[in-house]
């Protein structure tokens, strides 16, 4: 059950827009939900934590932040963004965020919160971008934005029969400004095309083919190894422990 | 001490101590990842490596035991007609949930399906029956090695349903 007090700030979604590192669109947004374990001034519904990069070739990269332990939430959480941005998933990369708690509140799993908590706000997030990439073909094509809709990465303008694709349209689109995500439309779930779906796990090639995905799989330089050693008797207690 | 061992063959030389267990020698001096440490005392299968083709618990297999075994791992398991097959099909049943026991899992299953092309449940059960997967993956694993041999079978996505 979600609570009524959810449904208020810690559900908005709130954007800013900007040039991507190597061109196109980057639109960095806050992910909701992060205010119930640190309600300090670091997660703040103005820190803005998580971003949906537009290559300049049409390439999605989308960051999730939730761990995922099996449950599919890096899988499930930028389906969302997808969506509404109207782009093929095909096309969607996603990148791990690091644990950074101080910079995106809490990054828990548990309690099958993260779908319910983010359903609407990443989805206006995904939307808003989708609002953007329309405005700039609208005035690349000096036509009005209500005569052009979305088709998997690509803008139309049914009048004239003519497309943009959204990595042509991203750097252009980086130079207006964000609409507020509560303004923006959403989808009829019955135009869903990836929502609903069955999508394999993002990261299920990697698993089956045994490349480096887990944490114990992770080297760096000059790291120690240390193990835990046991009692052997209930309620032991260390004594002294010998380190070098 | 030094060791030649054949790992996905080739030739790998290590300097470790005799009782190292293979998984550690692949791990930590050979730096391949694929194979996991789950129990460390052959209880769960997550180490699961070939050793001329047998499914063997690497955690337990001291080097000094390997010899001259041909040693496959989950990275070169494709290179096997079972591997390949158990690889697609457990994409295709979408299998995976964490996945960190997997390796081992497509291990125990490629091993088994190049000696059986056409295993009874019973001869699953049993082949697999070492392999502890947390997320209960069972149902899709079973799937997957019926897809992966070309036998019918209900998609265990929808098993629960």
């Amino acid at each position: 059950m979600i609570g009524a007090k959810d449904k208020s700030e810690s559900r908005r979604a709130f954007l800013r827009a900007g040039v991507a590192v190597g061109g196109g669109l980057l639109l960095d947004f806050s992910l909701p939900g992060v205010l119930h374990a640190r309600a300090s001034a670091s997660s703040s519904p103005t820190t803005l934590n998580a971003f949906v990069q537009i290559s300049n070739d049409g390439a999605v990269t989308i960051m999730s932040k939730n761990p995922e332990i099996g449950q599919g939430i890096k899988t499930m959480l930028p389906m969302l963004i997808a969506e509404e941005l109207d782009v093929d998933w095909a096309d969607v990369r996603i990148e791990q965020a690091l644990s950074e708690p101080d910079k995106y509140g809490a990054q828990f799993a548990g309690g099958s919160r993260a779908t319910p908590l983010n359903w609407e706000a990443l989805r206006r997030v995904g939307a808003a971008g989708r609002q953007m990439l329309i405005s700039a073909a609208a005035q690349s094509w000096s036509v009005p934005v209500s005569e052009c809709g979305t088709a998997s990465g690509k803008v139309v303008h049914a009048p004239t029969k003519r497309s943009l694709s959204y990595g042509r349209l991203a750097s252009k689109a980086a130079t207006l400004p964000a609409p507020d995500p509560a303004q923006v439309p959403l989808k009829d779930p019955k135009n869903f095309r990836i929502i609903g779906k069955s999508h394999p796990g993002i990261d299920s090639p990697l698993v089956v083919t045994g490349k480096p995905l887990f944490g114990i799989d992770v080297t760096v330089p000059g790291m120690l190894h240390a193990v835990f050693v046991k009692s052997p008797v209930f309620g032991g207690t260390a004594v002294k422990a010998k380190h070098r | 001490m030094r060791y030649t061992i054949l790992i996905n063959g080739k030739a790998r030389e290590v300097e470790a101590d005799p009782q190292m267990p293979l998984l550690w020698v692949l791990r930590d001096l050979l730096d391949m990842k694929g194979t996991k440490f789950g129990c460390g005392k052959s209880f769960c299968g997550a180490c699961t490596v070939h050793l001329n083709g047998a499914p063997t618990r690497s955690c337990a297999t001291p080097i000094s035991s390997v010899g001259s075994s041909s040693i496959t791992t989950i990275e070169a398991i494709a290179g096997t007609p079972a591997g390949r097959a158990v690889q697609k099909a457990w994409l295709a049943v979408d299998v995976v949930q964490c996945g960190y026991c997997q390796a081992g899992q497509i291990m125990s299953a490629s091993a088994l399906l190049a000696k059986n092309s056409k295993p009874s449940d019973a001869d699953i059960d049993k082949a697999m029956s070492g392999n502890l997967c947390r997320c209960a993956t069972y149902t899709r694993i079973r799937a997957a090695i019926k897809q992966a041999a070309g036998m019918p079978s209900a998609d265990g996505r929808d098993s629960f349903a």
